[in-house]
């Protein structure tokens, strides 16, 4: 399935020793598995695991998903703005798939 | 940690083959279960959960504000706010916040959070829902 679609909503600059918000939404069923779609079939279980976030090299959130999470999860978690560099996103699929997005934040 | 009830609901590439478990009995190792046994054992009750998560430490209560609506409209969906007291400094952080649903139809973890370093006063509301339904609606 190729619609895997992240919004990620975060300030573009922020001043160094600022507490930023960062809010994560995906486009996913999450499949908990044994489900009947229309035809009549199990649905196996598909579900995002985990999602890593690495700001400038050092992972700050890991937030490890299970099937109670809901589709499309949404998950908003602050870190410190320390430095001028990349959040990179990182999301695990069952199956082992794996999506990434990066994010550039800008400290002045 | 994740501990599926079912063989649907299992992570599909965490499950030995058949032919595996074949070949590892041939090889000697005594196997009193199978497979299908494995994954159909009883769901793991909420006590025996969380000593997964402390190995034995009690845990004290407080530190933690868990916002979560008594009443929802929609149970597909439900936004859940944690916020913990925590100085946040290299030395005296926060490392998980575990949710644990027992009432949920699949009576598993249901997320586990780790703030790792140099995070701010956490609050980080992820959307835990009881899976009866899909629902493709955003959360927000």
């Amino acid at each position: 399935m190729s619609t895997f679609n992240a919004r990620i909503t975060m300030p573009a600059e922020a001043k160094a020793g600022e507490i930023i918000e960062i809010r994560v939404l995906v486009r996913h069923p999450m499949d908990r598995g044994g489900q009947v779609d229309a035809e009549g079939r199990i649905v196996p279980r598909k579900i995002l695991n985990r999602l890593t976030v690495t700001y400038a090299g050092e992972p700050v959130f890991r937030f490890d998903m299970h099937t109670g999470i809901s589709a499309n999860p949404f998950v908003s978690f602050t870190t410190r703005a320390v430095e001028t560099g990349d959040l990179l996103f990182e999301w695990r699929e069952d199956g082992g798939v794996v999506f990434t997005r990066t994010a550039r934040l800008v400290v002045t | 940690m994740s501990s599926p009830i079912s063989s649907a609901c299992a992570r599909p590439e965490a499950r030995p083959s058949r032919r595996e478990v074949m070949a590892a009995g041939a090889a000697g190792f005594a196997l009193a279960i199978s497979p299908a046994a494995a994954y159909a054992a009883a769901p793991p009750t909420l006590a025996e959960l969380i000593g997964r998560i402390t190995e034995g430490a009690v845990p004290a209560r407080g530190g933690i504000v868990f916002d979560i609506p008594q009443l929802v409209e929609n149970g597909n969906s439900v936004d859940v706010a944690i916020q913990v007291e925590s100085p946040m400094t290299e030395s005296d952080h926060v490392r998980w916040i575990h949710v644990i649903a027992e009432k949920n139809p699949y009576p598993d973890m249901a997320a586990s959070i780790s703030v790792l370093a140099a995070a701010g006063p956490t609050s980080a509301p992820p959307c835990v829902s009881p899976p009866r339904k899909r629902s493709w609606r955003s959360p927000r």
